[in-house]
């Protein structure tokens, strides 16, 4: 009985209305770039305020799993990441659009999307509970080690191009420090008495900056050149074959896993999880070279995991009241204003509403799926454009996305300057992926450090903690070291020419 | 042909950016910052005119200097995240007080530095007195610590309207059963009990006072302003102080001890938590979290006594005492003589506080 009342409070004309109206919001603030989720939720807020709180949770579940996924469509299409958690998104998928596969690429994605997006409702289903312990064990010093390990996993993975990965991120690093100082915001760093540098840059101009204005430089130069795009099929729903999911499941299941995880630990978000399981399915693939040729588990692996944060960031969330992620954290605070609040007594007191909120998260998902593969055949009308129209206004959109998260011209300046960066490193063969994560996770790495310093009085005494942090920094330090010293000793066997060739 | 390519491709950017802006259009309508479209807003020029003239002959009537009568919607800046703490009970005390307000009273989020991005975004507004932010008891810290550089002064003040006590909290198993207990703990090891709070807040100051008052010392650690109850759950902390409403729930929920509540009196319904009026604490006040309305300097008295008068009336209405009341916080009301009183009274206490930080 228990759960039809659970059933009937979600399928009702009002509920799927308001989830279909919030997953196509939460798409187009998706796939815009400077527009994304957590500006989506905000502008709904007042209006959840008139509906009940299940009404309004699916308005607001909606665009959460619609902004997430949308984010899919540009970086396939365009190489544009709309937000950090697409990142990874376009080192398979975009290859796979130049490659007339465009539209494979969207129904991979999608799939993906569904898949890490249902793993973890059903894991915050079942382990809400078990797994907010989880959120409580871990500290600043355990999420220092972790987010440390994570950059230099990235890094390390990067084999051939070692050295100039761990200098992009050390750069990444260095320009999330630019502004105030962390937890007592007393030292102004690196802005040169300019008052806008106060804030420092945000994470949606570094990455336009870096990803998506280069690739159209770098294009310029092809810009006449004669393609014959794909027939797009006329389908109207693209679903992947069964074989393709068959051979990409591990795939997904790995990155749904990752996902959830790191969802579940508040400040990491979806761009380290797609991050993190991309280069974790590259390690483990067969065919590691194939990635970023338009590879297909590359897609499986980071739209599962993006996705998969959403339930993730909503265990500690629904659990203990700590949200997991800026839009959980808007999500709280509409909760409240309902007059509940989220947290160990919500699961407890309310557990009808508490497990209605998760199926309206299951339902919110198979929507946005829907409307996903019932869109790629016009969304896939994009390459069709030929590039001397598309690339300006791919460019005015950037800028416009720029200006308006701030409506801060500043922005459009440091905008200019990133694609400086980003031209440069790329142009010099520095990997950009350790650059991103450096700037995703720059923050939380300084503060995090400096809170642990703070615990346990100094640094090393925080290395004297018996814990899971200071094993993963151990391990960030050490991997590294290893490979160091392998690649040493391999040089001294082989003539110097080809160790300078195979570093190189 | 080039000519046409040109023309086609300003077209495609022009529909781009026409497009855009029809999809933002709607969406900023809904945080209701947008002016309303132009059919609307000549008919509601022609009411306002009515009122207008409403207002003068009341005016007339009264024989008061002038009735200052908005005749758009009324702007809050919340200088803090949609959403949070601060953000929700101000959102909550803005319906009642559109409901007594002829045009709507609007929040807009704009966050930064510790709030001051919004409040100097303010300052530096029009002072037609459509424009205000939320002042929050931060800012006189700030300005104690150095890190604000502005003050009361800089800003015309409109009144309270939220005010709510900060607990100090420990794990429901700790061996600390009163407020006493983690003192005498702290006499016996300096430095050693972990106090949580977040750097620059409010919370931290109350454990400076109770450090001052006792002649301890706690190791003061920093806490994520979006995370603090975790580190108390898992034990990293011996004790940590914040706003009450936002350690109700785990007090509620058996995880949480209270072992005192900054304030003469216990919020209702926790009536035997002890208050540190009752254990013997003086000169605390503070340390109270209220929030008020600041005007930009140079706002028309009139129109600050216009929103001064929408404060009274929401705090006085029944349903916004009982909605605040449901998230712990209290409606409260004062002049903007007695706001800029109690603010004066507050930056100096802040002061003097802050010295033991600089020490």
């Amino acid at each position: 009985m228990d759960f039809l009342n659970i059933v009937a409070n979600v399928i009702n004309p009002q509920c799927i209305l308001l989830i279909v109206v919030g997953v196509v919001i939460g798409n187009v603030f998706g796939c815009i770039p400077g527009l994304n989720g957590p500006i989506a939720v905000a502008l709904v807020l007042p209006i959840t305020f008139t509906l009940d709180v299940i009404p309004s949770m699916a308005l607001i579940m909606g665009i959460y799993m619609g902004s997430i996924s949308g984010g899919l469509v540009s970086a396939i299409l365009l190489k544009i990441p709309g937000t950090a958690a697409s990142v990874a998104t376009t080192f398979d998928g975009y290859p796979m659009t130049q490659k007339g596969r465009a539209t494979d690429a969207l129904s991979y994605g999608a799939f993906a999307s569904v898949f890490g997006g249902l793993f973890s409702a059903i894991v915050l289903l079942l382990l809400a509970p078990v797994l907010s312990k989880m959120a409580i064990g871990f500290g600043p010093w355990e999420y220092f080690g972790t987010a440390v390990l994570a950059l230099s996993l990235v890094c390390s993975l990067l084999s051939g191009k070692r050295i100039k990965a761990f200098i992009a991120m050390l750069v990444g690093l260095l320009v999330k420090m630019v502004g105030m100082s962390p937890v007592d915001s007393v030292a102004i760093r690196y802005t040169f008495g300019n008052a806008m540098l106060e804030n420092g840059f945000d994470l949606v101009v570094i990455i336009i900056g870096i990803f998506a204005l280069p690739e159209i430089i770098h294009n310029i130069g092809k810009i006449n050149e004669k393609v014959t795009p794909a027939k797009i099929e006329k389908r109207i729903f693209f679903i992947p074959k069964l074989h393709e999911i068959k051979e990409n499941f591990l795939v997904m299941i790995q990155g749904s896993i990752i996902g959830t995880v790191i969802g579940i630990l508040p400040g990491m978000g979806g761009g380290a999880a797609s991050l993190i399981s991309y280069e974790q399915a590259k390690r483990t693939s067969k065919h590691p070279e194939k990635f970023g040729t338009g590879y297909e588990p590359g897609i499986f692996s980071c739209e599962s995991a993006n996705n998969a944060t959403s339930g993730g960031a909503l265990v500690p969330m629904l659990a203990l009241g700590v949200p997991g992620d800026t839009v959980t954290a808007i999500i709280m605070g509409a909760i409240a204003m309902q007059g509940i609040t989220a947290g160990p007594m919500l699961s407890m007191g309310q557990p009808e509403l508490f497990k209605t909120i998760i199926f309206i998260v299951f339902v919110a998902n198979i929507v946005m799926y829907l409307f996903q593969i019932s869109t790629i055949r016009f969304m896939a009308q994009i390459i069709k454009v030929p590039k001397y129209l598309l690339f300006p206004i791919i460019a005015v959109f950037c800028a416009i996305g720029v200006i308006s998260i701030r409506n801060s011209m500043f922005d459009l300046f440091s905008l200019f300057f990133f694609i400086v960066i980003g031209y440069v490193l790329d142009k010099n063969g520095y990997p950009l992926s350790p650059f991103i994560l450096a700037s995703v996770l720059g923050t939380s790495v300084e503060t995090n450090l400096r809170r642990s310093i703070m615990y346990y009085n100094s640094f090393g005494g925080c290395l004297k903690q018996i814990s899971i942090g200071t094993l993963f920094f151990a391990l960030a330090v050490g991997i590294p070291a290893i490979l160091a010293v392998l690649n040493l000793v391999r040089k001294k066997k082989v003539p110097v020419e080809e160790g300078r060739r195979e570093q190189g | 042909m080039k000519k046409r390519f040109l023309g086609i491709l300003m077209a495609a950017v022009m529909c781009m950016a026409a497009g855009c802006g029809s999809k933002e259009a709607p969406a900023e309508e809904d945080l209701g910052t947008q002016t309303t479209e132009t059919e609307e807003a000549d008919a509601v020029q022609e009411e306002d005119a009515a009122q207008e003239e409403a207002g003068q002959e009341e005016e007339a009537e009264d024989g008061q200097a002038s009735v200052w009568v908005p005749e758009k919607e009324i702007t809050i800046v919340v200088p803090y995240e949609a959403g949070g703490n601060t953000d929700i009970p101000t959102r909550i005390f803005a319906q009642y007080m559109s409901k007594y307000s002829d045009k709507e009273v609007a929040i807009t989020n704009i966050v930064g530095a510790g709030g001051r991005t919004g409040v100097k975004e303010v300052m530096s507004a029009d002072p037609d007195g459509y424009t205000f932010v939320l002042q929050a008891s931060g800012f006189a810290m700030q300005s104690a610590l150095g890190v604000a550089d502005f003050t009361y002064e800089d800003l015309d003040e409109v009144g309270y309207f939220l005010d709510s006590s900060m607990a100090i909290v420990v794990r429901a198993d700790s061996s600390y059963e009163t407020l006493e207990d983690l003192i005498e703990a702290a006499k016996a090891a300096p430095g050693n009990i972990k106090m949580g709070s977040v750097s620059g807040t409010l919370p931290l100051f109350g454990s400076l006072y109770l450090e001052e008052k006792n002649g301890i010392t706690f190791n003061n650690v920093d806490l994520d302003g979006a995370a603090k109850a975790t580190e108390l759950l898992g034990s990293r902390i011996e004790t940590y102080i914040d706003g009450f409403g936002a350690v109700k729930q785990y007090i509620d929920s058996g995880d949480f001890r209270c072992l005192a509540i900054f304030s003469d009196t216990a919020p209702a319904g926790y009536e035997d938590i002890p208050t540190l009026g009752k254990l013997g604490y003086d000169g605390y006040g503070y340390l109270k979290q209220n929030f008020g309305i600041w005007a930009p300097k140079g706002t028309d008295p009139a129109a600050i006594a216009y929103v001064n008068n929408l404060l009274k009336q929401a705090a006085e209405d029944e349903e916004c005492i009982a909605a605040l009341e449901a998230i712990s916080y209290g409606a409260c009301y004062t002049t903007p003589e007695e706001h800029t009183a109690i603010l004066e009274e507050t930056y100096a206490a802040f002061v003097k506080a802050a010295e033991m930080i600089v020490q």
